[in-house]
């Protein structure tokens, strides 16, 4: 009954559905994305078109339009997306990108675009085709490496020894398109248990479990629960699964190895909060996660799981996302379904009081609800006695770079760095040495070798090192680290949204700097203005995405001062 | 609910839900922004308002955060200025635009740097992104070089006009404002009210008239002279020139909004077309009688004395020769109060006839009538923003109210934008306000009666109407609901057109939604029915117990800036100022002994003629002479051949006006009379606000304000009659528009509490006004209806006077464009309003113009049994199949009023502008060819 291996990515139903047949999608992105694939070129005329269809402003729509990085493909020709995030950088994809165009570009009429990380990090460099996933770009056989999606490294093995399973539990055990497998292996025993629970009971197991959000912000879940439960009307469960954080792809695993275990989380938590609908905002670089999440949602749907005894229904749907990191705060997704810019909104008032379509809305990361439910199937008192008995419990987290065995993991809480650079990610590789960590993705922090033995607990940001929502770029000697804050930079000023001055113009201004700074004619006011520009990002800001920047240029810049000046002519 | 707050110091109590930002503007206290702005909503992105606050770990942005109990700010400390330093650097350094000029430092932007001390950093970008003067609007110029991405365009245009021109396009530093999908902005349906440039902190949008233009000499608030809505402006001045129009942010009823003809088409004030001096037909000045024939002879330029000394000489030797009752006076709703009160008076008083109208007779004759009859009182009964702020639903009938009353439409855009409020519409037109309906229900012309029965019967068949409030307050209801029987859905949506479903659905927004608030204007008015039309509305209103309350009641909205005081001010054939009647004993001894001559006076007692009766005789010889003061009857009246035959017969025809129009080649004297920059008086709004008029310039060359003019032309025949003024307010030198006022005070109880002292401290004063202690009417009919009771009317659906046949196959209606205002005579003269619209346009359905063979844009002939016009034609689906729908806003052969029907009302005596048969054809001259 169970599979033994983990399907690769990038196999994941290659079959498009027929275009002709599909009606015209009344969320604008759909309907932008759909004229896409069918039209070439969103033309002026196009968006006239939609906009008169869907009922809106054409200045909005072409906002929209021009918003996206999935959206403004130029015409006749679906790109070639190669990922420009600072592990493909690692892996040396400046160099595979310009041989692809060189040598096959022009012969094959491609077009080949950077983008901004895909989120196939353990495969790196990678690629998105036609909307397929390529991992691990060939140099030695270009063409065949991008028109055949098959995965050659497995994303998650074997468990380490140290490694502690709850969430990844059914990861690898089963075939992931079959809810019989996953029922087999558990799935849906929690919410099984949860109805016959009241609401208050499940928001106040969640609360005993500790279980905090894991998509960054670590804000308590049961506390969203309880006050979206409070509320009267309508209310909704969205499920964030915009993964587009450099360095992370653990939300991308679980939805194509256990996509029962998300939906199943999504459902345990609409029977909290008294949700009847339920959206998986899903960035469009996933597509084939996409369509598993689809598959799993109508099986779900046909055993008939997502209704109670009582005849309450949820529903689930799937919307995708085109192209925009700033659509994982969660302010500027609800902005993104809604149609709009992916800008992010003034809070208060909080999406958990007034979100999605104006109602009480609870937005979990992805993690977040598969743990409810492995809490939910096990008890709280069970999942408590797992792990660290000072932090219990477990989180995913991704170990990268110049380590000998990158993936993604599940982990006790607590660990120190080294801890999981030697237990998880196999040590170092041979030849290397540890020059800096990168933790918490993009907007997270570097980590010189001094505080490697820090716990990385809930104290952690205290001692400067952010775990964000959990990842681990480790790099020896031959990078440098105003070479990779210059790449998360580029990342920083081309996700910025655009609305606020410092994030608008700070994002990419020190891109700048660290462009001349790198090229040899960098200056001492530069190293200044780079200080002053990290202090008004963190202090200015209108959202997170601005204020976090701030981390990964003030801890380079205070723990490796000297290879910044180093770089001064 | 207040809360208490510190700012910098200094304990304050500010409202609850006030921002931090506004808190210390009550204050005194100004943070710079730039993004924000009190009228729009807040967004927090510039990022320049941030303050600190006592205990939070960082600095907050004030126009985002909330005072709330106990909040110590600081709003100005080392580190906020440095950080304001840096903000206000970043923006410099991707500001293209030249930072050294005068104009740069008058901006908001330009202020702050100054303020802060910033120059443009050595850093940033240094070619610029945009064309320079980047879209071809005749009235907003475009450089978005200078923009600093602050979206208050965006938001003037989403929140206060509702267009939703602007947008913002692409993201990161690549971020930049577009109109519509990167389009022009016309191209984005920009109506060009200006409300983005109006709110620009920098000059990326500005208005061209003031762009690089020297500051003005000094600013006078007034009244805009276009419609009814009353708009308050500022006349920028320089050296005796209107040079551009300000708004003036803290007055009613706009603030910072106006339209595209109110902000923009002033050019009319300085064409040079403007009459100059007097000028007289050269058989009169030799002392000749006039030429035989239509041909009244050569023009000669004459001083006032000449010109006034031969038309007084007409007038009164026609008086004496046929009675008062042989002259006509067509008074004007371009003019004061104080100007319609002294024509009315100057018919009365001198001329001894009340043979006097205008142009409310072509509009709102219908609605007088009608409402006087339902409720006593022929005005709007609610103010425009009670109903905006209050209604919980909305009927708009027969009102293209984005187009005809601009800033009003764009307020109940917002209505139902921002309060959800339902609308429903009924027009047969898919008019712009369509856009925002619930329900667009699409009548087929004249049936209005018919659908507003059917609602009602819909509404008494589910027991929604309000039982106590026809109890109470109204009379003759069981006829009315008898009547309303044979009104079934299925009946009528047969004869309107209207489903059935939609019908159903209408009334129950209407019903259930309360207060609903019905507006209207000539869709329902210039029917052959149009009183009928409006009884039916008063039925509607009185059926929902929605009169008498804030964000209800009957709301005609009037057309001309001051057609409103015309009728207030008696310039009627039957009443007198307020609407007193010529009838009464009591009200002709009253006014007889204040305007006593000699002793003595009396006053005529019989109603006199309407205009169009007047013209009508005019071509009969009953009436021999014609005193037309600011209107153009040739273009603008029905059936314009037969007008114009009329008026060539007329033996003396006296005229006054601005510009040489359609009308002057039958006049006989033309006195050249000013704009409403060049004079002092009052406007009374279609809300009933009356409102101050204020001379911002010297009249043109010779021309003088209409008031003297009139006031000359009856002291001068009381001179040449050798009567003398005995009466307290009889005589006709030594008068200025204040005193004037003071007169109408003083006989005319509505307007009993108004005075220019009360009106020029701001006071708002809505008639009636009845002491000068009263604080004037926001809201009539509370509590009780002017006449007593509310009376129900059963009223039947007729059909218009002529309907389309084989013929003539298709129903025209007629209306305005926002570009364009009546005759066209001011907005013609707007090169930027007139290149937007430049020509008469016909709007024929697609389906109609395929089968007619024409295209969009051909040129079109149309014919009536009366006359024809050319056109453009607009190949629209704005109107339905079967109708056309024409703008009256050109003359000779573009004169849509060529082909209307000068079919009346039976008892307003309106004309049927709104229906009459056509027919249309492609019309390519052989020179096209």
């Amino acid at each position: 009954m169970s599979c033994p291996e983990a399907e690769p990515v990038g196999t994941v139903d290659r079959e498009s559905p027929s275009l002709s047949d599909e009606p015209e999608p009344k969320s604008l992105l759909a309907a932008l994305s759909s004229r896409q694939r069918n039209e070439d070129i969103l033309s002026v005329e196009c968006l006239a078109d939609v906009a008169r269809t869907i009922g809106l402003p054409v200045s909005q729509v072409h906002g929209v339009a021009t918003f996206y990085s999935m959206l403004t493909a130029p015409p006749n020709q679906e790109p070639v997306r190669i990922c420009d995030g600072i592990v493909c950088w690692m892996h040396g994809a400046d160099g595979r990108a310009e041989q692809i165009r060189t040598e096959i570009g022009d012969s094959n009429s491609l077009t080949i675009e950077r983008c901004s990380c895909l989120g196939l990090c353990e495969q790196a460099p990678a690629a998105l085709v036609d909307g397929n996933q390529v991992g691990n770009l060939d140099p030695t056989n270009l063409v065949s490496s991008i028109t055949s999606t098959v995965d050659h490294s497995p994303v998650v093995g074997r468990p380490h020894d140290a490694e502690l399973r709850i969430v990844l539990d059914r990861v690898g055990r089963i075939d992931p398109d079959s809810i019989d497998d996953a029922i087999a292996a558990g799935a849906y025993e929690g919410l099984k248990r949860v109805r016959s629970m009241t609401p208050a009971e499940v928001v106040s197991e969640i609360e005993s479990a500790h279980l905090t959000g894991r998509g960054g912000a670590g804000f308590p879940t049961a506390s969203k629960w309880r006050l979206a439960a409070s509320l009267t009307g309508p209310r909704y469960v969205i499920c964030n699964a915009d993964e587009s954080e450099p360095l992370m792809f653990k939300d991308r695993v679980l939805m194509e190895s256990d996509p029962h275990a998300v939906i199943e989380g999504m459902a345990l938590a609409a029977y909290a909060i008294g949700a009847q609908h339920g959206v998986i905002y899903i960035r469009g670089e996933y597509e084939p996660q996409a369509r598993r999440m689809e598959r799993a949602i109508q099986q779900a749907q046909e055993m008939d799981l997502l209704h109670d005894e009582e005849g309450n229904r949820f529903s689930i749907t799937v919307h995708r996302g085109a192209g925009a990191y700033i659509c994982g705060e969660e302010t500027a997704l609800l902005e993104s379904l809604e149609d709009r810019r992916g800008e992010p909104r003034l809070r208060p008032p909080y999406p958990v009081e007034v979100g999605y379509l104006g109602r009480p809305t609870v937005v979990n990361n992805v993690e977040t609800l598969a743990t409810a439910a492995a809490v939910m199937r096990m008890g709280a008192s069970a999942y408590l006695s797992l792990g660290n008995p000072n932090c219990p419990g477990t989180r995913l987290c991704t170990i990268l770079g110049h380590v000998n065995t990158p993936g993604l993991v599940e982990i006790p809480h607590g660990l120190t760095l080294r801890q999981i650079i030697e237990h998880f990610g196999g040590g170092l590789r041979p030849r290397s040495e540890f020059h800096f960590a990168l933790t918490g993705g993009a907007a997270g922090t570097f980590v010189p070798a001094s505080r490697l033995e820090t716990p990385l607990d809930h104290r952690a940001a205290e001692c400067g090192i952010s775990m964000g929502s959990g990842g681990v770029l480790v790099c020896d000697q031959s990078v440098s680290v105003p070479e990779a804050l210059h790449q998360l930079l580029r990342f920083f000023a081309r996700e910025s949204c655009g609305k606020c001055t410092p994030c608008r113009i700070g994002t990419s201004e020190s891109h700048t700097i660290l462009d001349r700074l790198l090229s040899g004619a960098g200056t001492s006011d530069d190293l200044h203005r780079l200080h002053a520009h990290a202090r008004l990002l963190e202090q200015a800001s209108f959202c997170g995405l601005g204020t976090s920047v701030a981390a990964p240029m003030t801890s380079a810049l205070a723990h490796f001062p000297e290879e910044f000046v180093e770089r001064l002519p | 609910m207040t809360v208490r707050i510190t700012i910098d110091g200094r304990p304050t109590e500010v409202e609850k839900g006030h921002s931090l930002w506004e808190s210390a503007r009550t204050l005194g206290i100004e943070i710079p922004t730039l993004c924000h702005h009190p009228d729009l909503p807040a967004v927090g992105s510039c990022r320049l308002c941030v303050v600190e606050i006592a205990g939070w770990p960082a600095p907050v942005c004030s126009c985002v955060t909330e005072a709330t109990d106990g909040l110590a700010i600081v709003t100005d400390s080392p580190d906020l200025r440095e950080g304001r330093r840096q903000i206000l650097e970043m923006l410099l350094a991707d500001f293209t635009g030249d930072v050294t000029t005068d104009e740069f430092a008058r901006t908001e932007f330009g202020r702050w740097c100054r303020q802060y001390d910033v120059l443009r950093p050595g850093w940033g970008r240094s070619e610029r992104r945009f064309p320079v003067d980047s879209d071809p609007n005749p009235f907003i110029r475009v450089d978005f070089n200078e923009c600093i991405l602050c979206t208050r365009c965006v938001r003037a245009c989403d929140d206060v006009q509702g267009r939703f021109v602007w947008g913002v396009a692409e993201r990161s530093r690549e971020t930049r404002i577009v109109a519509g999908a990167d389009t022009t902005m016309l191209d984005a349906r920009c109506e060009s009210c200006g409300a983005c440039a109006e709110y620009c902190p920098t000059n990326a949008l500005t208005d061209r008239v003031s762009f690089a233009a020297p500051p003005s000499d000094c600013t006078t608030p007034t009244t805009c002279t276009y419609c009814g809505v009353g708009c308050q402006l500022g006349l920028d001045v320089r050296k005796e020139r209107v040079v551009a129009v300000s708004t003036l942010p803290d007055a009613e009823p706009n603030g910072h909004s106006l339209c595209v003809k109110g902000r923009y088409g002033f050019d009319f004030i300085h064409h040079p077309d403007r009459l100059s001096q007097p000028r007289v037909r050269e058989y009169l000045l030799k002392g000749e009688s006039r030429p035989i024939g239509g041909e009244r002879g050569d023009w000669v330029e004459v001083e006032w004395d000449t010109a006034l000394r031969l038309g007084v000489e007409q007038l009164c030797r026609i008086r004496h020769e046929s009675g008062g009752d042989a002259i006509g006076l067509f008074s004007s709703a371009k003019c004061t109060n104080e100007e319609n009160y002294l024509m009315q008076k100057l018919a009365r008083q001198v001329l001894g006839t009340n043979n006097i109208d205008h142009c409310a007779r072509l509009c709102h004759a219908s609605t007088v009538a009608g409402l006087s009859m339902c409720f006593g009182s022929g005005a709007m009964s609610n103010s425009m923003d009670d109903i905006v702020e209050q209604a919980e639903a909305l009927f708009i009938i027969g009102s293209n109210t984005t187009e005809q009353h601009p800033v009003f439409g764009a307020q109940l855009r917002q209505c139902v934008r921002q309060r959800g409020v339902p609308l429903v519409v009924a027009d047969p037109r898919r008019i712009d306000i369509a856009e925002f309906a619930t329900v667009h229900l699409r009548q087929r012309p004249g049936t209005d009666i018919a659908l507003i029965n059917g609602l009602m019967h819909i509404i008494l068949e589910n027991h929604w109407h309000d039982v106590s409030f026809i109890d109470l307050r109204c009379e003759d209801f069981v006829p009315f609901e008898e009547n309303l029987s044979k009104y079934d859905a299925a009946s009528v949506s047969r004869l309107t057109g209207v489903s059935e479903g939609e019908l159903h659905q209408a009334a129950e927004i209407l019903a259930c939604n309360k207060p609903m608030a019905v507006i209207w204007a000539m869709g329902i008015t210039q029917h052959t029915t149009g009183v009928l039309n409006v009884l039916s509305l008063g039925n509607l209103q009185m059926l929902l117990g929605n009169m008498g309350v804030p964000g209800g009641g009957v709301n005609p909205l009037r057309g001309q800036n001051n057609v409103q005081g015309a009728c207030d001010m008696g310039a009627l054939p039957n009443v007198f100022s307020g609407y007193q009647p010529v009838t009464d004993f009591e009200v002709r001894k009253k006014f007889e002994s204040a305007w006593a001559l000699d002793g003595r006076l009396s006053l005529p007692e019989q109603p006199g003629l309407t205009i169009t009766e007047m013209i009508e005789r005019s071509g009969t010889g009953d009436v021999r002479a014609l005193y037309i003061v600011g209107e153009n009857p040739a273009m603008t009246d029905p059936d314009s051949n037969h007008v114009q035959k009329c008026l060539s017969r007329c033996e003396f025809v006296l005229l006054q006006e601005i510009f040489p129009s359609e009308t002057s080649q039958f006049a006989d004297v033309l006195l050249p009379g000013t704009s409403f920059a060049e004079r002092e008086g009052t406007f009374t709004n279609t809300d009933r606000r009356v409102q101050r008029v204020r001379q911002a310039i010297e009249p043109i060359a010779a021309a003088r304000p209409d008031w003297q003019i009139i006031a000359e032309i009856g002291e001068r025949c009381l001179q040449q009659r050798k009567e003398s003024p005995t009466g307290p307010h009889a005589g006709w030198d030594d008068l200025t528009p204040q005193r004037l006022m003071e007169e109408i005070a003083e006989l005319t109880p509505s307007y009993g509490g108004i005075t220019y002292a009360r009106l020029d401290r701001g006071e708002r004063l809505q008639w009636p006004v009845l002491s000068e202690s009263h604080p004037g009417t926001p809201v009539l009919h509370v509590g009780r209806f002017t006449r007593g009771l509310g009376k129900f009317h059963a009223v039947d659906h007729l059909p218009p006077h002529e309907l389309p046949d084989v013929e003539f196959p298709l129903l025209l209606t007629t209306g305005r464009v926002l570009h364009h205002w009546h005759g066209g005579e001011m907005t013609r003269r707007s090169p930027g309003l007139n290149s937007i619209v430049p020509g008469p346009l016909l709007e024929v359905s697609p389906s109609d113009a395929a089968r007619m063979r024409i295209a969009n844009g051909d040129r079109v002939r149309a014919f009536s049994r009366r006359g024809e016009m050319q056109a453009t034609a607009l190949v629209t689906d704005r109107v339905p199949p079967g109708v056309v729908f024409g703008n009256f806003h050109f003359p000779g052969l573009g004169n849509v009023n060529n082909m209307t029907i000068a079919a009346l009302d039976p008892i307003a005596k309106i004309p049927e502008y709104k229906v009459c048969a056509v027919r249309i054809e492609s019309h390519v001259s052989m020179d096209d060819r």
